[in-house]
């Protein structure tokens, strides 16, 4: 009897080890597998972010294109432009009757690219261009580069 | 099997080179005032030529100048792109390694005290 009973414990010691042991592993893989779910949701997460700053980054990118763009067509426009009151604008007409104005004005345009290229290089701008506000003070070239408080007017 | 995060190796590069143009200055000639163009180039004792354009053709070289300034504000902005989507994705890359290895600590964690737990009613505790 008491051989009986000793093998009967002896066999539920093994058999609740047995289970504690398959148990741990369970639970251990268990563990295993939310760390993997957590690590996927996170990347997926990760990569949702990433598509919405492409996105943006592109969109500003384009603006900044299509300002400077812009900027070429203003300049082609200012030559070619056409006034109810004086008519079409014709450079070559108004330097032959005006060189010496004309010449003030064509240096002054061309030494304010020059200008612009400077900034654009990272040359830091002058007390002068940072408090530029008025449509005279500014570099006409490149308000958006050289003059950071001018709002400019429709 | 374990897997440990690198980290990116900075890439320094150097600042390109500031420009300093020099001023440049527009002569217009006409047959009313060449005579006095040229005599103005003599008194200032330079070579009496003048280098021409036509207003056609100041006009072309003012819009491909314009161009140029074009192409390098859109590199900028093509640069200043990459550099802030990286510079945030780095950003982004440490933080969630930061965050993989707080949820596999609290893991660790939780799965010790359930085998501590599981431990109170195991008989080997009983005879420790």
């Amino acid at each position: 009897m008491f051989i009986l009973m000793l093998a009967m414990t002896g066999l539920g010691y093994w058999y609740y080890n047995s289970t504690q042991e398959k148990m741990a592993v369970l639970v251990e893989n268990a563990a295993k597998l939310e760390i993997a779910m957590q690590t996927q949701k996170q990347a997926l997460e990760s990569y949702k972010a990433d598509i919405q700053k492409v996105t943006a980054e592109k969109s500003a990118v384009e603006a900044d294109f299509t300002a400077s763009r812009n900027a070429v067509e203003d300049l082609k426009s200012k030559f070619n432009k056409v006034s109810n009151l004086l008519g079409a604008r014709d450079l070559g007409k108004t330097g032959a009757a005006k060189p010496d104005v004309i010449a003030r004005v064509i240096t002054k345009g061309s030494n304010n690219v020059m200008r612009c290229f400077e900034i654009l290089s990272g040359d830091p701008l002058t007390e002068k261009e940072k408090n530029a506000e008025t449509k005279s003070q500014i570099n006409s070239m490149c308000p958006d580069v050289a003059n950071p408080r001018y709002i400019p007017t429709p | 099997m374990y897997s440990a995060p690198l980290d990116r190796v900075p890439l320094n590069l150097p600042t390109t080179d500031r420009l300093k143009l020099a001023d440049t200055k527009w002569i217009l000639v006409t047959p009313e005032n060449a005579e006095k163009i040229w005599a103005d180039l003599e008194k200032k004792k330079y070579d009496i030529v003048i280098f021409g354009l036509t207003d056609k053709g100041y006009e072309d070289l003012s819009v491909n100048v314009a161009k140029l300034k074009k192409l390098v504000q859109q590199q900028q902005s093509v640069i200043a792109a990459y550099k802030r989507y990286y510079e945030d994705q780095t950003k982004a890359i440490d933080e969630s390694n930061q965050k993989t290895e707080s949820i596999k600590k609290d893991a660790e964690k939780t799965n010790k005290a359930e085998a501590e737990k599981k431990s109170i009613f195991n008989l080997k505790g009983l005879f420790k």
